[in-house]
């Protein structure tokens, strides 16, 4: 087993608008993208579970020629909203280091 | 056109371009720059297409002002405190919530303020999102954030605030306990109005221009 930050050259988390977060997991190398693809452990549900919310509310896709990850949930919280911890929203993505590959 | 497309077209049209607070005025050219400066860069490389859309949109976004907000900062180190940490806030939420109400009465209802906690150390970064459930920390960090209507509303309910959180008692002890470190006095911090999204929307025109005013002025001779 190994752990998809040890496999991915960068897992990152932003904005996408006020509304929705969105994760990137990028490779520098296709062998490694098409292992953590192949292996099936990353998915909307995968990322559903990561983050308690619904699988019908996770966009996801593999960009096979950018060699990444693409997903996006809806933020419990807007934006800048009260209560919202994370203004850029950069600082969401560890839960998704962990995930064995 | 629905009707609340037609009350925020009419908000968009009625909107003068002097009623724009000038940080969104400079926010707005900086993401049209941005925006161009992304076209110019990338129209004509080989996966760039201009694909028209059937319906000409126009895009409304906005913000209102939420209130007035007060901060403090605190921290626990005590153990027993820690290991009940959700139970105490709980607690304390209530006992702000009594104290307020018989500070103001009539004056402030439970629902015209806002009091966030957010625990570093727990969940502080990823708050609701946060799958770590067991962690035991020796240590937190308590930033309570409180929105109300006016500053001196927040201010007053941020130093209630502290007041009771100080010295909120836990059955592990007797006798009155000083349960919140504070780095600073005043504990509280005065962030001033604060604001949040209110508007995301697309208009579907008629025209591209209906929403737009547009006045020709002749310079020079």
């Amino acid at each position: 087993m190994t752990k998809l930050a040890e496999l991915a050259s960068l897992i990152r988390s932003k904005n996408a608008g006020p509304f929705q977060l969105t994760f990137d997991v990028m490779f520098d190398d296709r062998e490694r993208y098409e292992r953590v693809r192949a292996s099936g452990r990353i998915s909307a549900a995968t990322i559903a579970k990561a983050y308690g919310v619904r699988e019908a509310d996770v966009m996801f896709f593999f960009v096979d020629n950018a060699l990444a990850i693409k997903a996006s949930i809806p933020r419990p919280v807007f934006q800048g909203d009260l209560g919202d911890p994370d203004g850029h929203g950069g600082q969401q993505y560890a839960p998704l280091m962990d995930i064995d590959i | 056109m629905t009707a609340e497309t037609v009350i925020l077209a009419g908000y968009a049209a009625g909107l003068r371009f002097e009623d724009i607070p000038p940080e969104v005025v400079a926010r707005a050219k900086d993401c049209i720059a941005d925006t161009v400066a992304a076209v110019v860069f990338g129209h004509d490389l080989p996966w760039s297409a201009f694909v028209p859309a059937d319906q000409y949109t126009v895009k409304l976004e906005g913000a209102e002002l939420v209130g007035y907000q007060s901060v403090v900062i605190g921290s626990v180190r005590d153990p027993y405190i820690i290991r009940q940490i959700d139970e105490w806030l709980a607690r304390l939420q209530d006992k702000i919530r009594s104290r307020v109400r018989d500070i103001y009465r009539d004056e402030l209802r439970d629902n015209e303020y806002v009091l966030n906690v957010h625990v570093y150390g727990k969940n502080g970064t990823m708050g609701a999102l946060e799958p770590v459930s067991n962690a035991s920390p020796h240590e937190l960090c308590l930033l309570f954030e409180v929105t109300a209507p006016t500053q001196e509303v927040a201010t007053s309910i941020a130093s209630i605030t502290r007041h009771q959180a100080l010295h909120l008692p836990i059955p592990e002890w007797s006798g009155l306990i000083t349960a919140l470190a504070a780095p600073f006095s005043p504990a509280y911090l005065e962030r001033g109005p604060v604001y949040r999204f209110n508007v995301n929307h697309v208009v579907e025109v008629d025209d591209p221009l209906e929403m737009f005013r547009i006045e020709h002025v002749e310079v020079g001779s």
